[in-house]
Formats: structure tokens, C-alpha cells, sequence
């Protein structure tokens, strides 16, 4: 077949061309493809500094959260149909797995009803040790089917404060199971919620209510004066660790959450609040680090009428020469009356 | 035409080229020295007037078909025999331990490898998998229950809300009036369908508050569910059977548990399972149980309309075509 540019390509051979990709593109045909789809467990930290209210929705204060899961509920339904998402919750020092990945597309309902019913009250303990919840999680997901990969979102705020030197430990091989912490929170330190079992709110945590130091930096009940368990030298300014004496507030401890990632080969994004924080969540999960090639079935029929709207495009161009012709026949001016 | 949407909509914004047509001239006419001199045909113009608007509407067809049309996702109804089921699925540590009978108390090597919880996922996977018409919910619990899936008939949902708690040990505790408490509000809020289930699956029992034994009653009698107590019985635990000849003391949590659940006055049997075996038969029995007509709603997936205007549109080409095959190239050949 000749190109339009010879010549020969005539509005007819156009017209019978686009009808012939018109009826293929109405027959519906498919290709499969093994395409790249986010396929992995999302994991929220359910403990009780997720619920600080440093975002905002619509003017009013939101909660970590809150917002963790608008963004998440978007980045569903922007997810291209064939990924996988699984749900899991963290509290104490590990990570519960409640729904295996399903097909976000299928299964948009499930996945959306499930997500709504996370929130603090499923929190089974008091305790928030964070890394050994991601451990946890990628534990986890190297022995499930297909090899999830984890997006693990929380704050970094450790309950109890963990000592820089004596860190847990992570006995698996980083980078087998990929993965992204998603940071929530702001930099600025906020008093943290307190709520009973049934969910209400009981004020602040304060100062004398929460555990300030770090096990190893306490002491036993024997230890004399300020002998401590083991011997650490104060560790200043390399990641934000424990806060002496601030425990009872909260902020992103962004830069412990970014030690942890580059330790375990996993990405790190902050989670911004409102709609542009819900887009960039969405566009890290579809990174193809978190997502696994799975057979997908493409359907052939857009490209095909996408080429037959070209052709008739061609076929009925306005006749640019010609208008320009007339417009020189007979001037328009302005005050021209027509008849 | 009720829920009419696009999942493209933004192409729409090429829906102009539709007027294409009557903005374009024909360059493959016969040319004449000048259009006036050629008499007035009605029948010409009226042809000409259908051939635009069959390339308007072939252009507007390919469009609209292109921003992905489509309707629904639709509810349909279906009837069935079938039942609501809210499964809750205890996630203490002692469900990871293996069964064992009685002959091989002390006698640890004996003790098959798969947990109690293992047996109870896989025999809760076939009957679910068994029972298309139902509507299942998923809640495990330990110290607090988590909906893990709310109610649906999608089987591929029901593996996955499952087969998540093959991965990792249980938790802690157990509270099974808080976990009881979450079945019950799960249909609280649900128009009543047909038959309603509450499915216990536990290796334990528990006495539970006045308060607690108060509050489940009432919501029981309320949401009108029937319950069914899965009691996977451990080596060392208590018999909740009657016909067992002893003595059932009220100081058992298991013997509590049962007693109350008597008590509530909605239907209630328990099955006291001691091998996989016998938790198989458990789940027949509810399986024959619960055959009462349901009527529920199933979400059809959408319904992908583009392939309909492109057929509009491939119609109106083909005419077009067609015209163009029709007519005179020039004034010198026929």
C-alpha cells in the first residue's frame, strides 16, 4: 500500500482501509501480553501514633491514618486492572496478613470494603516495633505464592525507643522481596491521640505515660544510679531515633525510615497529604520494582479504532487551500454587510 | 441506559472532528470550470447532505467508542440455596498446633503435621468453594476481631481472605465475645436476605461478661442468625458433649461458652471436632443445614459497550466507501 505522502493513498483506499480496522476493532480482539502489574501486600501501621492529626482534609485535621488510606483508595482505582493487592496490619512486632493479593480491577468492592475497616481498633497491642514489623512483612512474603512484594506504611515512631546500637536485626537476604516504606506523617512533633478500647478519645498521651528510653539504655530493676545495661555513647544527629524525653509526640522519623529502606533494598516516598500525595503514591506503586509480569489481555480494539479515526481524519481534512482562496475572492471585513 | 459511563472520558474532547465533513471539500470530484453552471439536483444534494452525515456519525461512533463506553457494573438478582455466612476464624497460636488424639498423648513424633488451623482453612476452602449461592464474610480474631473481608460471593475473594492466614504464627490472645460481637454487627447493617449464619471456628472457648452475654443475645435474636461453633478440640481439653457421660462444669470456658450459646434462644449446634476427619463431617453437616432459598445480589461485571459504536461506525464507513466505489471518477469514463 502506497503512504498518503505519494499520493496515492486515496480518500477511498482510506475509507475502505478504516472500515476494514472499524470491524476488526467491533469483533473485539485481544492480545496477551505479559505486561508489568503491581503485585504486592500493603501493610498499615494500626498503631496508636498513626492516629496524630497532621493532614487535612477538606479544612479539618486528618488523621496519619486517614489520609494513608484516601491515598490508598485512590491508588486503587488508578492501578491498571491485573494488579494485585493484598491488605495486611501492623501493631506490636509483626505484621498480620488479613487479604492475599486479589485483582484490584475484579475485585474492587472487596478490596475497597476491606480497607475501610482498617483502623486503630484492630491495634491488638500496645507496642510499635517498627522494624521488626517490616522484617516481619518481608518474612512473610518471601514464603507466600508468587512472592508478594510489601509496601509497609507507617510513621517510624518505635514504642518503645529502640537504641541506634542495638538495632534489631534482619536475618534474611535484603532486596529478595522488593518493597516500599511509605513515610506518613509531618516533621513537626504532635501530641498523639489516646483513645479507649471502644474507639473513643481520651485526650493525649502525656509526657510520664509513655516509655521515653530505650530498653538497653534503662537498666535493670537492679542497676544502680544511671548504670545502664549496656554502654552506648549518646548518638547525635545521624537519624532521628528516639527523642529523650519527647516520646509522648510524634513526627515522621523520616530519616530512620530511610536507614531501614536503604538497609533492606526497599524504596522510600513520603506521603504528602491530599490529592498530589494519593497521585505520587499511585505512580510509585505502578513502579516497576513493586510489580510482577503477569499474563494480561490487551484488547486490540482501541488501536485498531484509533487508526481508523486517523484515517477518516485524513479523509474529511478541511480544505485549507481552497478556504484561503475564497477568503482573497471575497474579503470579510469587519462592517461588510452580508446579504 | 441507567449508568451510562466512559472509562475514558477525556477523549470525548475529540468529538469536534465529527464535524469534519462539512468543514472539508472533495478533492477526488470531476472538476468543473465553474459549480454554478451545473443545474440544481435535488437528488445530488440530498445525497451529498446523507454522505455527511453518515461521515459525522461514522466519526462521532469511533470517538465515543474509543472513550471506553460501558455499563454498569450492574446488580443482577439471583436465587439460590444458600445462606450469609460470617465466618470467624480464630487467629490464636494454639490453632498452629498440630491435632493430636488421644493415643498419642506424650508421644509427640506421632502428631500429624498439619495445625489445626491448616485442616480448618483447607475444609473451610472446599465448602465455601461448594457453595456458590452463599455470601461469606471473613473476621479472624485474636484480642480483637478484623474484618478481613466483608460479605461477597467472589470466590477468588473468599481463597484470598482465607488463604491469608496461612502465612505467619497466630497471635496471643483470644476474645471470643468481641469476635461474636463483630459477627453479629456484620449483618446490622445488611438488609435481610434469607438464611444468617454465624460460623465459629475456634480450638477454645470462653466465659464471657454478663455484660457481654447481655449485649449477644439481644443482637442475636435481632439479626435473626443461626449459630455454629466449629470447636477444633485439643488434646487435654474439655468435651463439649453431652453423651460424654461426665460432668459438664459451667468453670469450663468450652462447657461456658456452649452453655450460653444454648442459651441465647437462636438456633445453635456445635461441632466438636478431635481430627480432620471429624471436622470434614462437621462441615458437611452445615453444608445440608443450610440449603434455605436466598436471594442475593450478584455484581455482573461491566458491560464493555465500545464494540457497538464501532460497528456504527464501521456500517457507516462501509456506505461511505461504498459511495465512493459508486461514483465517477471523471467526466471522460462512464
Amino acid at each position: 500500500m502506497k503512504t498518503p505522502l505519494t499520493g496515492q493513498f486515496t480518500p477511498r483506499r482510506a475509507l475502505m482501509l478504516a472500515t476494514a480496522c472499524l470491524v476488526l476493532a467491533a469483533w473485539g480482539p485481544t492480545v496477551t501480553l505479559p505486561l508489568a502489574r503491581f503485585h504486592g501486600i500493603i501493610v498499615l501501621d494500626v498503631t496508636q501514633s498513626m492516629n496524630v492529626e497532621d493532614y487535612s482534609a477538606d479544612e479539618r485535621p486528618q488523621s496519619r491514618l486517614d489520609a494513608a488510606k484516601a491515598a490508598l483508595h485512590e491508588a486503587l482505582q488508578a492501578l491498571p486492572c491485573g494488579s494485585r493487592v493484598g491488605w495486611g496490619v501492623f501493631t506490636e512486632y509483626r505484621t498480620l496478613v488479613l487479604l492475599a493479593p486479589l485483582e484490584t480491577c475484579a475485585h474492587f468492592r472487596e478490596l475497597g470494603s476491606t480497607l475501610d475497616s482498617i483502623d486503630g481498633r484492630l491495634s491488638w497491642a500496645g507496642r510499635s516495633e517498627i522494624a521488626k514489623g517490616i522484617f516481619w512483612a518481608l518474612r512473610q512474603a518471601d514464603v507466600m505464592p508468587h512472592r508478594p512484594s510489601i509496601v509497609f506504611v507507617t510513621d517510624g515512631h518505635e514504642a518503645p525507643p529502640i537504641n541506634p546500637r542495638h538495632r534489631p536485626h534482619y536475618d534474611g537476604k535484603p532486596g529478595t522481596i522488593a518493597g516500599l516504606i511509605v513515610g506518613t506523617g509531618g516533621l513537626q512533633p504532635m501530641p498523639i491521640p489516646k483513645f479507649d478500647p471502644a474507639g473513643r478519645r481520651l485526650g493525649y498521651w502525656r509526657a510520664d505515660e509513655v516509655q521515653q528510653q530505650d530498653t538497653y539504655s534503662m537498666g535493670r530493676a537492679t542497676s544502680v544510679g544511671q548504670e545502664k545495661l549496656v554502654e552506648t555513647e549518646e548518638e547525635t544527629g545521624t537519624a532521628d531515633w528516639a527523642t529523650s524525653g519527647n516520646e509522648h509526640m510524634s513526627a515522621l522519623r523520616e530519616r530512620y525510615l530511610q536507614v531501614l529502606a536503604q538497609e533492606l533494598k526497599l524504596d522510600y516516598l513520603r506521603l504528602d497529604g491530599g490529592n498530589a500525595g494519593a497521585r505520587s503514591l499511585s505512580r510509585a506503586l505502578g513502579r516497576s520494582a513493586l510489580a510482577q509480569r503477569v499474563p494480561t489481555k490487551v484488547s486490540l480494539g482501541g488501536p485498531l479504532a484509533a487508526i481508523a479515526l486517523a484515517l477518516l481524519a485524513w479523509t474529511f481534512r478541511p480544505a485549507f487551500r481552497a478556504a484561503r482562496y475564497r477568503g482573497t475572492a471575497s474579503p470579510r471585513s469587519p462592517g461588510t454587510a452580508k446579504p | 441506559m441507567t449508568d451510562f459511563e466512559f472509562s475514558a472520558p477525556w477523549l470525548l474532547v475529540l468529538l469536534p472532528l465529527a464535524l469534519l465533513p462539512w468543514w472539508s471539500r472533495r478533492r477526488d470530484l470531476p472538476r468543473h470550470a465553474w459549480v454554478a453552471l451545473l443545474p440544481k439536483d435535488r437528488l445530488s444534494d440530498a445525497i451529498g447532505l446523507g454522505l455527511k452525515l453518515l461521515a459525522t456519525i461514522a466519526l462521532a461512533a469511533t470517538v465515543i467508542g474509543l472513550a471506553g463506553p460501558y455499563r454498569g457494573p450492574t446488580t443482577v438478582t439471583r436465587v439460590g440455596e444458600g445462606a450469609e455466612i460470617a465466618i470467624l476464624f480464630d487467629r490464636s497460636r494454639s490453632m498452629d498446633l498440630p491435632f493430636t488424639n488421644n493415643s498419642s498423648i506424650g508421644n509427640r513424633a506421632e502428631t500429624s503435621g498439619d495445625s489445626k488451623g491448616r485442616v480448618a482453612r483447607e475444609l473451610l476452602l472446599r465448602f465455601t468453594a461448594a457453595r456458590p449461592f452463599d455470601e461469606f464474610a471473613m473476621f479472624i480474631f485474636s484480642a480483637r476481631p478484623m474484618r478481613a473481608l466483608d460479605f461477597t460471593s467472589s470466590p477468588e475473594a473468599i481463597r484470598a481472605a482465607i488463604t491469608a492466614n496461612d502465612v505467619g504464627r497466630g497471635l496471643g490472645e483470644t476474645d471470643i465475645g468481641t469476635a461474636l460481637e463483630a459477627g453479629v454487627a456484620a449483618f446490622e447493617s445488611r438488609p435481610y436476605l434469607g438464611a444468617r449464619v454465624i460460623l465459629l471456628v475456634s480450638d477454645g472457648g470462653a466465659r464471657l461478661d454478663p455484660d457481654v452475654r447481655h449485649r449477644l443475645t439481644d443482637g442475636l435474636q435481632r439479626v435473626r442468625a443461626r449459630v455454629y461453633w466449629l470447636y477444633i478440640r485439643s488434646v487435654g481439653s474439655a468435651t463439649i458433649r453431652d453423651s460424654a457421660g461426665l460432668e459438664l462444669s459451667e468453670a469450663i470456658p468450652e462447657v461456658a461458652l456452649h452453655r450460653f450459646l444454648e442459651s441465647t434462644g437462636v438456633p445453635y449446634r456445635a461441632f466438636e471436632a478431635e481430627d480432620p476427619k471429624e471436622l470434614g463431617r462437621a462441615i458437611e453437616d452445615i453444608d445440608r443445614l443450610e440449603k434455605h432459598t436466598i436471594v442475593t445480589t450478584a455484581v455482573a461485571p461491566r458491560r464493555e459497550l465500545a464494540g457497538w459504536w464501532f460497528a456504527i461506525a464501521a456500517g457507516c464507513v462501509g456506505l461511505l466507501a461504498l459511495a465512493r466505489v459508486r461514483q465517477r471518477e471523471s467526466w471522460g469514463t462512464a
